[in-house]
């Protein structure tokens, strides 16, 4: 007996040591059969799991775990019956996803395993991303005008505080510019709390009554809507404190709050988290800072014109265009950034939706550049002369600005909701739809990862949580230029914290160097460790390593 | 008996006994520097389970003068390589290309994809390198997926390595595809017991 225990015992450190020293699996033993099947929805709780495999193994181990890697259903001792190998559970288990896992030593020496996913009662808990492709939130209408409240206050606000800040202008224009902007504050505000119920609600393809759901809300704060609508909370607050009458200047708090305000846009969305995100968000917050002074401005130069002489109106404006002339060529420039970024190709301007909104907001902001000109060139002189006919062409033309920023601002927010085609994937519908959900929850894994032999791999993990995830990996040669013309690509998964060994999977070319690969192993929380195999020919390898945390 | 499965291979990874090794490998380890000799790539089993239908390798730098030995099962194709400058060749002719790699497709049926295994014999002239280990890269392309047997070591290995076993066997358990390799030795007598024809020293 005690003999026996020792050769066991022997046998099992031996496994372990053989085991620990050889990280990979070989994919000798094969597993023919198994009950229940990958991804099978079992009616009930089975009281035994079997793997079969073409040859007689040697277990390491057989799990049932739950989706939180723990093990479940009370198991019993491990028989092995012929290729047969075999786990009882004494427990029922709850209605739910599980995950099976395995470790096996083949005839041939060599450990393998795999893991798989399988259901009782209910439909795997994964993200059925290709369910959702085709349909479109009835909140996302919802999300795109609140966006559009959203922008059209936050840049009232925070550019009425600039340009009580760069002008200096006195009296009643700047009590009405004060009062106005606390009350757009209030709207703001309200909006960026909105922001955040609405996206939940379109992320979670919630119903009408979404809004009264605790997890429209938990998703929605799980998401980068959170961060920004504090930040932009924050900013409302301080400009509402900064704009509360008196003769006090709060030159600081004004500052603060509208630096807030436009940081609170820089926390989401596709263009300010493009990457190189150290790059791409300062371009589109001075895009926004501009564009703020911009239309802090209309409501006061409307109001001078009545209010003041002709010549003092001409005056403000005369000073108004010193800062104008530079914001306009500030916005073009981060504009027109911006849009590469976002387009990939001048070309992409004029065959997918998002070209089709943005070109629209490019003509119209060159149309709103073109009035204002007339403005800066032909009328202003004409008010500093005191020329009165001039007073009500200019209060028309500043009116006609003024409501195709409205149409800008538009564009703008239907941008935000728009696919970029630098996250859609030629996989089509699925793919925009996946991109979508992964810019909209803020689970994406963005790296670029680099090699000895100098070959780079950028890798974006969507949504980078527990459950179905989108890899997408672009390699890139010593000088830095995109592998067109790799051969394959092989992405292998492991969990070391379950023991779940290394699953492979054989990526897609999409196109452009893009290769892509949907992993549905991902249903454990942990520190998942990554392997992407680049094959450059059929016989020149370059790997890369990465860990990611889901969870 | 399946139950000794772990104490087999304990005590054969402790004891130093030969673990066989299942992948893409050369049936012979070593070769004489310099010779023609007969090489054999041996595909032991296919890619997960699936049969092999397709099986390519990369003839490595410095071998010449390449032959595929005839094949009534599969059809051979061969790809060529432009050598870096003309090699004079067996009869006294100036090489400007070599083979780069053999193909063995559209077999009458497929190899199984475990429980059989099967040779692909070649020929070629082993480079005069005594002491260094050439690689042979191979794929197996299956009815479901492939196989790249392509992983190099992480370091030079040579015969005067300290503790090349060692090595060597990391190397192959290190990785799911390691390469097929082959050690050239410095010949201990010729090739030939008469004098071998040839261009003109």
């Amino acid at each position: 007996m005690c003999g026996r225990m020792t050769r066991y015992l022997l046998g099992l450190l031996l496994v372990c040591t053989f085991a620990t020293s050889s990280p990979q699996g070989f994919a000798h033993a094969v597993l023919l059969d198994s009950s229940p099947k990958p991804g099978e929805m079992l009616m009930q709780s089975p009281s035994e799991v079997v793997a079969n495999f073409n040859e007689g193994v040697g277990p390491i181990f057989f799990k049932v775990l739950d989706v939180k890697g723990q093990p479940v259903g009370d198991p019993g001792e491990i028989r092995l019956d012929g290729t047969k190998m075999i786990l009882p559970l004494r427990a029922t288990l709850p209605n739910g996803t599980y995950v099976l896992t395995y470790r096996v030593i083949s005839a041939d020496t060599h450990p393998v395993g795999a893991t798989f996913g399988f259901s009782i009662g209910e439909p795997m808990k994964t993200i059925d991303a290709t369910a959702d492709a085709g349909s479109r939130s009835i909140w996302s209408l919802a999300v795109a005008v609140n966006r559009w409240v959203l922008y059209a206050g936050m840049l009232w606000v925070a550019g009425t505080a600039l340009f009580l800040l760069l002008l200096g202008i006195e009296g009643s224009l700047r009590e009405d510019a004060r009062q106005k902007a606390r009350w757009a504050s209030v709207l703001t505000a309200l909006s960026y709390v909105l922001a955040v119920g609405f996206g939940g609600a379109d992320m979670q393809l919630g119903g009408v009554d979404a809004l009264w759901k605790a997890a429209t809300w938990r998703s929605g704060l799980d998401s980068t809507l959170a961060s920004s609508a504090v930040l932009g909370l924050i900013a409302m607050a301080l400009l509402y404190a900064g704009f509360v009458a008196g003769e006090q200047r709060r030159h600081g708090v004004l500052i603060a709050g509208a630096t807030l305000a436009i940081g609170s846009f820089l926390v989401t969305g596709h263009a300010a988290t493009a990457p190189p995100a150290w790059l791409m968000a300062p371009v589109v917050g001075v895009h926004l800072l501009a564009t703020a002074f911009w239309i802090g401005a209309f409501r006061p130069l409307l109001l001078s014109t009545g209010q003041l002489s002709a010549a003092d109106s001409g005056a403000l404006m005369q000073r108004f265009s010193n800062f104008a002339v530079p914001a306009v060529i500030v916005v073009l420039i981060s504009g027109t950034a911006i849009s590469l970024k976002q387009l990939g190709s001048p070309a992409k301007l004029f065959d997918n939706d998002y070209g089709t909104v943005l070109l629209t907001k490019i003509i119209l902001v060159l149309v709103i550049i073109g009035i204002a000109a007339y403005n800066k060139i032909n009328l202003t002189p004409r008010l500093i002369a005191n020329d009165v006919a001039g007073v009500s062409k200019i209060r028309r033309t500043i009116t006609l600005e003024l409501m195709l920023y409205v149409i800008v601002l538009a564009a703008a927010s239907a941008l935000t909701v728009t696919t970029p085609p630098r996250a859609l994937v030629a996989t089509g519908e699925a793919g925009a739809a996946e991109a979508k959900m992964a810019m909209m929850s803020g689970g994406l894994v963005k790296r670029t990862l680099e090699n000895d032999a100098g070959y780079s791999a950028e890798i974006e993990l969507s949504p980078a949580k527990v459950g179905e995830n989108m890899l997408m990996v672009t390699l890139k040669d010593p000088a830095g230029v995109i592998v067109q013309d790799a051969t394959a690509l092989e992405v292998t998964v492991a969990l070391e914290s379950a023991g779940i060994s290394e699953v492979r999977l054989k990526a897609e070319a999409v196109g452009n160097g893009m290769w892509h690969v949907m992993i549905g192993e991902t249903l454990i929380p942990g520190d998942w460790a990554l392997t992407i195999d680049g094959y450059l020919t059929d016989y020149d390898k370059t790997s890369f390593s990465t860990t990611v945390t889901l969870k | 008996m399946k139950k000794y499965i772990p104490l087999i291979v304990g005590a054969a990874l402790i004891s130093g006994v030969p673990v066989a090794q299942a992948h893409n490998t050369m049936t012979a380890y070593y070769a004489p520097a310099g010779f023609m000799q007969d090489l054999e790539l041996r595909v032991t089993h296919g890619c997960k389970g699936s049969p092999v239908k397709e099986v390519r390798l990369k003839i490595p730098d410095g071998m010449m003068r390449v032959s595929a030995e005839h094949n009534r099962d599969w059809t051979i194709e061969m790809k060529m390589r432009k050598l870096p400058k003309p090699v004079p060749g067996e009869g006294g002719n100036m090489l400007t290309e070599t083979v780069d790699e053999i193909i063995w497709k559209n077999p009458r049926s497929n190899l199984p994809g475990s429980g059989r295994f099967e040779g692909f014999r070649f020929r070629g002239m082993i480079p005069e390198t005594a002491g260094k280990i050439i690689f042979f890269r191979s794929v197996n392309v299956c009815e479901s997926g492939e196989e790249r047997y392509v992983d190099l070591p992480s370091e030079t290995l040579e015969a005067k390595t300290p503790g090349l076993p060692e090595k060597l066997l990391k190397f192959m358990t290190a990785t799911a595809t390691p390469s097929a390799f082959m050690i050239i030795e410095k010949p201990t007598r010729p090739q030939y017991p008469f004098a071998t024809p040839g261009p003109k020293k």
